[in-house]
């Protein structure tokens, strides 16, 4: 057991298929269902309430689309898509492209809104942001536990699943058009902290930072949110250095960072295997674990307790404190 | 404090074991009896009977029924006590707590999580070991180490060339690197080329493929959950087809520091040959035999702490991704926590001492 090994170093990748487009249909205004499957007809990977796949469209862009169909069936991947007025050409291209048949490449699946065993959830949702909480009802319908749902929209008619939703399950879902009934009532629906409740919320990024605001006064951890685009976050780069060095201690390899450079793209040149997928801080695949050293976060898809805890870092963006950081890669 | 996750289907036995006499087994550290009525159905109760407490598994079955062995208090498949000889009537609602079962041969699976929830989940399905172009055999063992050890140890197999040095193609000193590992949510996956080497004894024996010549070799495997490995090794043959085996292992924890593996071998070649079941049979004993010894030796001297605190290799890149996996389906049923499940250190004694902090942000 002499010379080091020669051989490349591990490409770790997430599963990545072309799917093709099994079925296309108009649920509400503005808004396409694509059911999507393997072309063979092979099952496709389990998936968990939460999670998310990437299209990575032609055009060169990948987006990211909450899994909304039923997650015990493998032969499926469901998810829906909202045509944004100022699209930079993802929901556009998935609106005027992806016809029936259409073949798709897709990446996943991830989850960083996983369903935390609770006795009771409050789910919010606003426009498009049903998609995940959808299967989560599922879920939480099945297994029995106690939950409401409060879904906003502009309308009636631009709101997906809401007849539905409401007829199946009166009493649990209030649905809430802002042409009828004006903004979502947060004040009412998160009043009185519970401690045995867990708050679910994906919609735009007005709706998460007003539910941010009003659990303010809940309990640490009770909030879970996900956001469709990056979080603006102030990043107080004055404590930047100029260079810092990132050691990878299971591959044993040490690289120097300069301020002004990604950290995973460095990683990549030097060929430690790693996966990244946005490079903008939304997407998470390529969080590493922090072994040693103090991450200079400017991602948003970590909450504060998670940036405060210093153990964990998305590599795309961020950087470093001080001037060695130790990570599990 | 356990390390494995409740709300997942593990598998309990396997089909031929549960027969006319009831069995107990320890399962994720509760004692558990299985048994099969005479309609074919299989049922698993907490192997206590609800009376005395003696052991059910000390019982016997009878027609679709099961019937302690100290009073005769006798149990339909729903764990209601229908009938105690002592009295006219079984007491109201005596019962003992039954656990969901799925038999889906050539596996019992039992849900030892919140009933309500094995609803929403299926176990994984093994077509392979039913499909007619495949050929399978099964062996089942107890090691003493923390079932994630198993995973791991399955997962890295960069030790062959140590443990198993007289099973693997001779010149391979060292294994190669993983060419790819291939991560979802739920699983993950992973291959390694061996490209160009001998074949090793038995699978020149079981193969019947010409020993002079060279051929490209694999391993790869897949995580598929916390009760399921599957591993392949394959050889092209000179036609460029691929002589596989396949091991499948339904690992489920006894205790903290035991677990069970009933483990199934496949095979597409050669399929009706008896000698190569034995071949095969003869160099998995062997593979078993050592991985059981040095498992335990590690559990023994250092336990699923130690051995998870240990500095990880690249060739660990696929246990690392299955223990996360984990770490995320407790931390999901642990509950509320500030850090969400997948984004920090899960399980306890991770990388003891490593996590030193690095210097205080500072404004030099």
């Amino acid at each position: 057991m002499s010379a080091p090994i020669s051989t490349p170093t591990a490409q770790v990748r997430e599963f990545t298929a072309e799917l093709v487009v099994r079925s296309r249909t108009s649920v509400a205004d503005g808004v396409v269902l694509l059911d999507l499957a393997d072309p063979s007809g092979a099952a496709l990977p389990r998936w968990e309430p939460g999670a998310h796949i990437d299209l990575c469209l032609e055009n060169g862009l990948t987006r990211q689309y909450s899994l909304c169909g039923d997650f015990d069936d493998h032969s499926i991947w469901r998810i829906g898509v909202l045509l944004d007025p100022n699209s930079r050409g993802g929901s556009k291209f998935v609106h005027e492209q992806l016809r029936e048949g259409c073949r798709v490449r897709v990446r996943g699946p991830r989850n960083h809104f996983q369903l935390v065993e609770a006795p009771r959830y409050r789910f919010i949702a606003g426009g498009i942001g049903i998609t995940p909480i959808l299967a989560m009802v599922e879920q939480v319908h099945r297994t029995g536990q106690d939950w409401t749902l409060l879904y906003g929209g502009r309308t009636r008619a631009s709101m997906a699943f809401a007849d539905e939703l409401a007829t199946r399950f009166p009493g649990r879902v209030t649905i809430w058009p802002q042409d009828e009934r004006g903004l979502l009532d947060l004040e009412t629906a998160l009043k009185d902290p519970a401690d045995d409740t867990l708050v679910y919320c994906c919609g735009p990024e007005g709706l998460l930072t007003a539910v941010e605001q009003h659990c303010a006064h809940w309990p640490a951890g009770v909030l879970h949110v996900e956001r469709f685009a990056a979080k603006q976050i102030t990043v107080d780069d004055s404590a930047a250095l100029d260079r810092f060095e990132v050691v990878c201690r299971r591959s044993g390899v040490t690289i120097e960072v300069a301020a002004h450079e990604s950290i995973l793209e460095r990683l990549e040149a030097a060929g430690v295997p790693i996966t990244g997928s946005c490079y903008e801080g939304i997407c998470g695949t390529c969080e590493a674990r922090v072994l040693e050293g103090s991450p200079l976060h400017r991602d948003s898809v970590l909450n504060d307790a998670e940036r405060d805890s210093g153990s964990v870092m998305m590599v795309c963006v961020s950087g470093s404190r001080g001037e060695r950081l130790v990570l599990d890669l | 404090m356990t390390n494995f996750p409740k709300k997942c289907w593990y598998v309990a036995a396997t089909c031929g074991e549960l027969g006319r006499a009831p069995v107990g087994r320890r399962l994720l550290g509760k004692d558990v009896v299985l048994w099969r009525g005479a309609d074919g159905r299989v049922a698993a109760f907490e192997n206590r009977c609800a009376h005395r407490g003696f052991p059910l598994d000390r019982g016997r079955i009878e027609g679709q029924t099961l019937v302690c062995g100290y009073h005769g208090c006798t149990y339909d498949r729903d764990g209601c006590c229908r009938y105690t000889p002592a009295q006219a009537q079984a007491p109201v609602d005596m019962r003992v707590t039954v656990y969901p079962v799925r038999e889906d041969p050539p596996f019992v699976w039992i849900w030892l999580g919140p009933p309500a929830a094995a609803a929403t989940v299926e176990p994984p399905a093994t077509p392979w070991i039913d499909e007619p172009f495949w050929t399978t055999f099964g062996n089942s063992w107890r090691v003493r180490a923390n079932y994630m050890m198993v995973h791991e140890h399955l997962l890295d197999f960069s030790y062959a060339p140590v443990v198993h040095a007289g099973d693997v193609p001779s010149g391979l000193d060292r294994m190669p690197a993983f060419s790819q590992v291939e991560v979802t949510e739920t699983t993950v996956s992973y291959l390694r080329r061996i490209p160009g080497m001998p074949l090793t004894d038995w699978q020149r024996r079981a193969t019947g493929l010409d020993p002079n010549l060279r051929y490209d070799h694999s391993e790869s495997g897949t995580f598929v959950s916390p009760a399921m490995h599957r591993q392949y090794w394959a050889v092209e043959g000179p036609d460029g087809r691929q002589y596989v085996t396949t091991r499948t292992h339904a690992i489920t924890p006894e205790t903290e520091e035991s677990s069970h593996v009933f483990m199934q071998s496949s095979r597409n070649y050669r399929l009706d040959d008896s000698e190569v079941t034995a071949v095969l049979r003869t160099f998995l004993d062997r593979v078993v035999a050592r991985d059981i010894e040095v498992l335990e030796m590690v559990g023994a001297h250092s336990g699923y702490d130690g051995w998870r605190g240990g500095v990880e290799f690249q060739s660990d890149a696929a246990a690392a991704r299955a223990r996360r996996i984990v770490g995320v389906m407790l931390a999901r049923e642990a509950g509320r926590a500030p850090i969400r499940p997948g984004f920090a250190p899960t399980q306890r004694g991770y990388a003891r001492g490593a996590r030193r902090r690095g210097p205080a942000p500072s404004a030099s």
